[in-house]
Parts: structure tokens; sequence; C-alpha cells
């Protein structure tokens, strides 16, 4: 296994069973519109989320033949330095400075396949995180309250 | 004689019983990410499901659409375990590679309760 999907995996890992304490940052101390916490906490969830679909994307395209590798990387490294500022945004701190840390080394991977390992463990990490956000919203509350409100 | 995997969901234990003739890659994958630990969240839109964030991917095999109160899935594009504790008429289709045999009534407790609640602790072991 390659150092930059070996230091990826371990991230991951370290994030995978127990809570990373910005989970509770983005949920709980975000605020927005006076004062309120609802749309940062939302963000982060969805943002997350669609984060991850994205690099799935990403991953079937590199499954593909006759593929431009340098090419795939420089979108790549675009699309994840568009996000490393919003996720400080949204309060995720510790992401932001591992997508900090693993966007500059990636541009050095020089297969295919290491690409798709290295790819497939920053899936894995930005779906533990939308899970950990997902998990901790009052779902059942909202959907109450928005329920009760909507249909009036 | 089809392979058992444990399936504990807050402080229930279910029994499921692996696919392995029809889901052979994704059964090899789960089992050598075993134990798993992690955690659940509900259905938003499909209805009685918990989905399981699982560390590997698995192309599809064995697609079902129409899901069956035991049956368990894996969504690639999510990497999520997807555990129907109800029927579920018809969703995306997703490789159905497991079905809970022994506690489901304990699975059903713990779904309902998830989607009042929230995310419990899962975890997934031989």
């Amino acid at each position: 296994m390659s150092d930059i999907i070996q230091k990826t995996r371990s991230y991951r890992e370290k994030m995978w069973a127990s809570e990373p304490n910005e989970i509770q940052a983005a949920l709980t101390e975000n605020k927005g519109t006076e004062g309120s916490l609802f749309f940062s906490a939302l963000y982060a969830v969805d943002d997350t989320k669609h984060l991850t679909h994205s690099l799935y994307t990403f991953r079937k395209a590199l499954q593909q033949d006759n593929l431009d590798l340098k090419t795939v990387k420089q979108i790549m490294k675009s699309f994840l330095d568009y996000y490393i500022p919003w996720m400080g945004w949204l309060k995720l701190n510790e992401t932001e400075r591992f997508l900090k840390d693993i966007s500059s080394d990636m541009m050095a991977i020089g297969s295919r396949d290491e690409f798709i390992g290295f790819t497939e463990e920053l899936i894995l990490y930005i779906g533990r995180l939308n899970q950990w956000l997902d998990a901790g919203m009052p779902w059942y509350e909202l959907v109450q309250t928005y329920d009760s409100t909507v249909k009036k | 004689m089809a392979k058992e995997v444990k399936l504990k969901v807050g402080n229930e234990v279910a029994t499921m019983i692996l696919l392995e003739d029809k889901a052979p890659n994704t059964c090899k994958k789960l089992l050598e990410c075993l134990p798993i630990k992690s955690q659940l969240i509900h259905a938003k839109f499909a209805g009685p499901e918990f989905m399981v964030k699982v560390p590997f991917f698995s192309d599809m095999e064995n697609p079902a659409t129409r899901q069956d109160p035991g049956n368990v899935c894996l969504n690639d594009p999510s990497q999520t375990m997807c555990v129907f504790y109800e029927a579920v008429p018809g969703m995306g289709p997703c490789t159905l590679f497991a079905k809970i045999v022994g506690n489901l009534e304990g699975i059903q407790k713990e779904g309902r309760k998830a989607w009042k609640e929230g995310g419990a602790p899962v975890e997934i072991y031989e």
C-alpha cells in the first residue's frame, strides 16, 4: 500500500469508531442568522453527503480505460481546494486540516490504481463524517415541526 | 451451510446468514472487514430501513428492489449496509447479500426507536 493511501486510511480509521470533536462544533456552535444553528448544521450534513456522491463519481470515472490521469488529478485537486475553506466555514476544522494535508500529496500519485485506492479512502472518510453528522441531527423533531407547519 | 454473522444494534443481537452463492464478492468483502464498529442512521424516504456505514466497496450483485423484512443489502454508492426491518415495496436496486434469521423482532424494535431517537451504535462480527 502506498504512503498516501496509508496516510488517508489512518486518518479515516481514527475518525471511524470515535466521534470527532468537530461534529458537535458543527452541529451546536456554528451560528447563522440571528444566532440560529439550524442551517449551518443542515449544510454540514448536506454538503458532506454531496461531496461523498461527487467523489464516488470520480471513482467511477477512474475505472474507465484510456483515462488521462493527470487531468483527473488536477480536476480532483481543484475540487478539494474548493471544499477546504468551506469545511472550515462549517466548523469541520479537523476535516479542513485533513483535506489540506492530502490535497497537496495527491498530485504525486503515479498510477491509476493508486489514485483509485486513495479516492476510496477519501470517500470512506467523508462518508463516515456525513454519517456522524446525520446521526447527530434531531430529525424526528424537525419532521414533526415541519409537517405540522406545512400541513395547516 | 450458510455462514452466519452477528449484527448488534443498540442492545439487540441478531443473526444474519450470508448469501454467498448469490452475492459472493460482497460477502467476501464484508468478511474481510469484520469486525466492523459503526453506527446507524434511519432512512428518511424509504420507510422502515436503517443504514450502517461499512468500510468497503463492492459492485452490484443479486440486485433487489422489493425488500422483505430482514433483507440486508449493500448500497455501493453510499457504502452503506441497508437493513430493511419491515417490507419496502420498491426503491432503487441494491445488492441483497444477507438475511436476518434470528431476533428480527429485536432489530425491528431498534429500527423503530432509531426513527425517533437517532443513531445507535452497531457492531457486525463473526
